[in-house]
């Protein structure tokens, strides 16, 4: 493929091309098959980039539900009847019981839990309308810990106004509270993956989710996203270098 | 359309309620027929979880609608993929010649024929996604970002470049590394 084709599709794939010449690329393309072809795969790139979060949150949902449908079934080894020595049983247990207390007085480093970082800001709806019994409702809730009640409201909240994005940040808060993170995070990736003031709280509270189920990967992988500047990152590098 | 359209639109919209539904309906019969054929209940599992997203893949062709049972179509899904995984590991002769083409009284050649429609489409997007990991971190972090609509400008200041045009032009030499690495994927293998 020419050098210049390969320009001419990068200029219109960013946008930098006026009304007229993002036309004309459409009229070569319907004229040379090889530039067809090389659109069409640029086409192909640009979508699997949009797609992905939602491909994502999907494969999760399917992972959490999967999980109730198809478990392994391990049967545990049969119990075989054994000689017990019981000094030597004595002494190990009283090693044993050594080592527990051990461990417990010099105390390893803790992972960091979820519980010591969802410390959430209240609701607070900034646009009232005809919702209001609702969204004082969901407030409240909230604010009590409440959360399948606040869901409720959310998502009847969310029924009648599905752009509702703090209806929906809230919805992904409630959905982790209430241990249904693979929900949550279908909640939150559209807002985590968009261009909103909400954008890191959605990111901070998918790390989150993942922090509540110990998948510290993911939870690290998320929390680099949080850049400098950004809602939360201050706690992201906080809780990154205790997941180091 | 038929009425199983419903589970579509749960699998596109990502709906847990609708989508527990679907392994209601018909993870059972995964299970079963895997089992028939030498699997486990976790390869049960994992070949259900693939079908279902070659079908979410389609789901998201706004094109799209079911003209046949879903339980049909994850049929004959599933037990291609479980096919091609023996395949892989030299067994095939381990499923059952009969359970290779028999199917369910559902399955018709339409059926068939999407089947292997989405099967292509997803291969497709199995190699994009096979490529775009073999890319730099940066191209990775880059194309998300703006893919994610995050201002050029922006974006130029999250990853320290010193202009737009900068990014830009990082952009289009990730962007021909993503091509090239997809391209040498042997023709046999293209869409």
């Amino acid at each position: 493929m020419k050098e210049q084709d390969i320009n001419l599709l990068d200029a219109y794939f960013n946008g930098l091309l006026a009304d007229n010449e993002a036309e004309q690329v459409r009229q070569k393309a319907a004229a040379d098959p090889e530039f067809a072809a090389a659109l069409q795969l640029r086409e192909g790139m640009e979508q699997w980039l949009r797609q992905e979060p939602g491909r994502q949150a999907v494969a999760e949902t399917l992972t959490t539900v999967g999980k109730d449908f198809f478990r392994e079934k391990v049967e545990a080894p049969p119990l075989k009847a054994v000689a017990v020595n019981w000094k030597r049983a004595l002494l190990l247990a009283a090693s044993f019981a050594l080592l527990l207390v051990a461990t417990w007085y010099f105390g390893s480093p803790k992972q960091p839990a979820y519980e010591q970082y969802a410390m959430h800001t209240p609701i607070s709806f900034t646009q009232r309308g005809d919702n209001q019994t609702l969204q004082n409702a969901a407030e409240a809730d909230f604010s009590n810990g409440q959360y399948a009640k606040a869901l409720t409201s959310l998502e009847a909240l969310l029924q009648q106004n599905p752009g509702d994005l703090t209806a929906a940040l809230y919805k992904g808060i409630c959905l982790i509270e209430l241990d249904r993170p693979a929900e949550a995070r279908s909640v939150l990736q559209p807002l985590a993956s968009g261009t909103s003031a909400l954008r890191a709280d959605a990111q901070w509270y998918i790390a989150l989710s993942y922090l509540k189920e110990k998948d510290t990967a993911r939870c690290k992988t998320v929390l680099q996203q949080i850049g400098a500047g950004m809602d939360h990152f201050e706690k992201a590098q906080e809780l990154l270098k205790k997941l180091e | 359309m038929h009425p199983d359209q419903q589970y579509i639109e749960a699998l596109r919209r990502n709906d847990p309620r609708g989508i527990r539904k679907i392994y209601e309906l018909h993870a059972a019969q995964a299970l079963r027929w895997v089992r028939n054929n030498n699997g486990t209940e976790d390869d049960a599992g994992d070949i259900f979880q693939e079908a279902l997203m070659v079908v979410y893949e389609k789901s998201l062709d706004p094109d799209f609608t079911l003209t046949c049972p879903l339980g049909a179509l994850l049929h004959v899904i599933w037990s291609r993929k479980w096919i091609d995984r023996l395949r892989q590991k030299n067994r095939e002769s381990a499923v059952r010649k009969q359970e290779e083409t028999r199917y369910d009284s559902d399955t018709t050649e339409d059926t068939l024929v999407l089947a292997e429609d989405m099967l292509a489409g997803q291969a497709r997007q199995e190699r994009m996604s096979r490529t775009f990991i073999q890319l730099s971190e940066l191209c990775r972090q880059l194309l998300r970002m703006l893919s994610d609509g995050v201002a050029p400008r922006a974006a130029a200041d999250q990853l320290q470049m010193n202009s737009v045009d900068t990014l830009y032009r990082r952009k289009n030499a990730c962007t021909q590394r993503w091509r090239e690495l997809y391209l040498q994927i042997p023709s046999t293998e293209q869409p």
